[in-house]
Formats: C-alpha cells, structure tokens, sequence
C-alpha cells in the first residue's frame, strides 16, 4: 500500500478532519509536501467507484484535507518564491545601475520612463466641480426635508395608534356591560370579519395586554380568544 | 552629464513635486548650484513660444502647462492633479472666502477635513484658527495656479452658480 492509499484510508476511517492531519503529520510522520494530491484523489475516485455505499461525510473530508495540503504547498511555495524573487530583483536592480554608470538616486524615476501626466485643473472644471457640489448640497437638503417628513408622518402613525389602543379598549368596556359577562369573545368586538379588521383590532388588544389593562386567553391554538378586563 | 537637462528629465518623468533637497542629491550639487539651473530653466520656460512652466509649490518644484493651454490639451490628459472632492472644496472655498471649515462640512461632509488638509499642503489654500473650527480662503498660488486673480474666479464661479 503506497502513501497516498493510506492517507485514503484513514480519511475513511477517521471521524474529524483535524484528527485525519493529526495522523499524517503526527502519528504518520509524513511531509505534507511528499504527498501527491494527484494520487490521493486518483485513490479517493476508485474508491467512490467501487463502494457500494457511499458515507457523505467522507467526500467531505477529503476535499477538506486536500484543500489543507494544498494549502500548506501553496504556503511554502510562495515563503520560497518571495525569498527567491526578492534577492533577485536586488541583484538585478543593483547590477543594472552600476552596469550603465547611473546615479542611484536616478532608480526612483526608473519607471515609468514616460509618467501618466497629470495635468493641472483648469477653470471651467473648478466651475464645474462647485455646480456638482451645489446639486449634492440641494439633494441632501431635499433628502434632509423628506426624511423629516416621513418622520411627521411615522409620529401622526403612532399617535393614531394609541387612539386606536383607547377605542378598542371602550368597544371591550362597552361589549362587556352590554353582555353582562366577565368574559367576551374576540369575535364580539371586530365588527366585519376580514382580515384587515381582525388585524385592525388585534394589535391594539396585544397593547392593552401588555398595558394590563386587559386579560386575554386562548384555551385552543386557532380557536377564539376570550377577553376580560383586568 | 548635462545638469540641466538631467533636472528637466527628472521634472517631466517624476508623479510629485521635487524638494530641493531631492534635486540637489541627484545632480550632486549644491542648493546655489540648483537654484541657478532652476532659475535658467524658468526663464527660457516663461518664453511665449513654451506650453510648459517650472513652478515652485509648497511641495516643491514641478513643470506645469501654462494656464492658458490647459483646455485645450485637457482631452489629452484625462487625469488632474486634485481629486473631483478635493476640486469641489476649492470651488466653495473660492466662491464663499473667507469660509468656515464647518460650513464646507455641512457642503460636502467629512471628508473635507483630508480635503481641506491636501489643498493646503499644495498651497491653494490657507487657514487660520477660528474659535473651534478655521477659517479658510484661498492663496497667491491659487491665483497663480488657475492664471486669474481670485476675485475673476469668483465672478466666474457667482454667474455659474447663478445659472445651476
């Protein structure tokens, strides 16, 4: 059995993937850089195609391992290309200046040899510029104005509100006198019986209940809800 | 090595501004020796016949096109030297100085402080204390950088504001 048909088999043997790396690299003693995923995934396709059923959990694990040993390539490739790279370009850097006789202070300008000009503002664009701020200035005031009045708005909703929470709570009053009860029935005091009613009154009778100025129960799950005051 | 045309390389090729100091390490010369190559430079530039200028900011020295021959070779080069926010604190600053620093933050927000700080550095712009905010208005080198004095550019920038 070669490296990468073991590393297989205690990916389908082991539970977590932190255990499975735990065993090449700790128990296993194997260089994750020696393994070749190639293989490894080779293996791990014969296997699926021979099993006869398949645990979910392990396509799982093996890309999750595979991803980590990439990763851990990948990591030490790149340490080693950027030390490569680095000395390189110092070298080369170096020996090009002295090579042709440059001043070092001149590597600053090395590149590019023709700059991307930037050229300085002319005057029609100053106007243009404080156009462009005047109309971001006038739509935040206009944006500043709406949102005010959206506020207004969301006041007067809220005010409306709690009229509606004092209605309801004297139609409760009135339906309980008129009844003589101690209790009535939800359905008593929602005059038209359509959704926008019943919403209508039943969000000012969740406030009277949290007001405690009221008592409501439902002894069945979608059936009626009986009222009483508190 | 000619000095002086190794100056004006360095002037064309470089993205900012070159401090003195920075010319004088590359030509290997003293401050005198640098001013005088400036100062040549200068005044074969400011010939009538020569679309560019060697300026000295705040940051130090770099070629520029003369005002004049700015719109005319804008298309040319899409890229400024100010940022579209940075232009737009300038243009208030120049309708409305002296201005309140707060009062260009109720403009634009408050990115003007980073704004208000670049243009200053560049020299377009001064500031003075002003209880806890500053008072800002614009320089000699404004006036110079658009090749107008500030009070044209204001009655330039009133007619455009008059039109929006």
């Amino acid at each position: 059995m070669n490296k990468e048909e073991n590393i297989l088999k205690t990916i389908i043997e082991k539970e977590s993937w932190e255990e499975i790396i735990y065993f090449i690299v700790g128990v296993e003693n194997l260089d994750p850089w020696d393994i070749d995923l190639i293989k490894l995934t080779q293996g791990f396709i014969k296997f699926i195609r021979s099993a006869q059923e398949l645990d979910f959990r392990i396509p799982a694990k093996i890309v999750f391992v595979a991803a980590i040993l990439l990763k851990l390539k990948a990591d030490y490739l790149s340490i080693f290309e950027e030390k490569e790279s680095k000395v390189e370009e110092t070298l080369k850097e170096e020996k090009a200046f002295e090579d042709l006789g440059i001043d070092p202070n001149l590597a600053i300008f090395a590149h590019p040899i023709k700059r991307i000009p930037k050229r300085q503002v002319t005057l029609d664009e100053l106007i243009r510029a404080l156009r462009k701020a005047l109309e971001v200035h006038e739509r935040k005031i206009k944006r500043k104005i709406e949102w005010q009045a959206r506020l207004r708005a969301e006041i007067a909703i809220e005010e409306d509100v709690t009229r509606k929470i004092e209605k309801i709570f004297r139609e409760i009053e009135e339906a309980l006198e008129k009844s003589k009860r101690e209790k009535i029935e939800f359905r008593e005091i929602v005059e038209k019986w359509d959704r926008d009613s019943v919403v209508d009154h039943f969000v000012p009778l969740l406030h009277l209940e949290k007001d405690e100025k009221i008592e409501t129960e439902q002894p069945e799950i979608l059936k009626e809800i009986w009222i009483s005051k508190k | 090595m000619n000095k002086k045309a190794l100056l004006e390389a360095a002037l064309f090729v470089s993205e900012k501004p070159l401090s003195l100091e920075k010319i004088c390490s590359l030509l290997n010369s003293t401050k005198e020796e640098v001013k005088k190559i400036i100062q040549e430079i200068q005044k074969e530039t400011k010939k009538e016949e020569r679309g560019i200028e060697l300026v000295e900011t705040q940051l130090g020295y770099e070629l520029r096109i003369k005002p004049e021959y700015r719109d005319k070779i804008a298309p040319l080069a899409p890229l400024s030297d100010l940022s579209e926010g940075m232009l737009r604190t300038l243009a208030i600053v120049a309708l409305k100085q002296p201005i309140k620093q707060s009062v260009i933050v109720h403009y634009q927000g408050n990115k003007v402080y980073g704004y208000v700080k670049s243009l200053e550095e560049k020299g377009l712009i001064k500031t003075e204390k002003f209880g806890r905010t500053k008072l800002i208005s614009t320089t000699q080198e404004f006036e110079r950088y658009f090749g107008k004095s500030s009070e044209e550019i204001k009655s330039k920038l009133e007619k455009a504001k008059i039109q929006t």
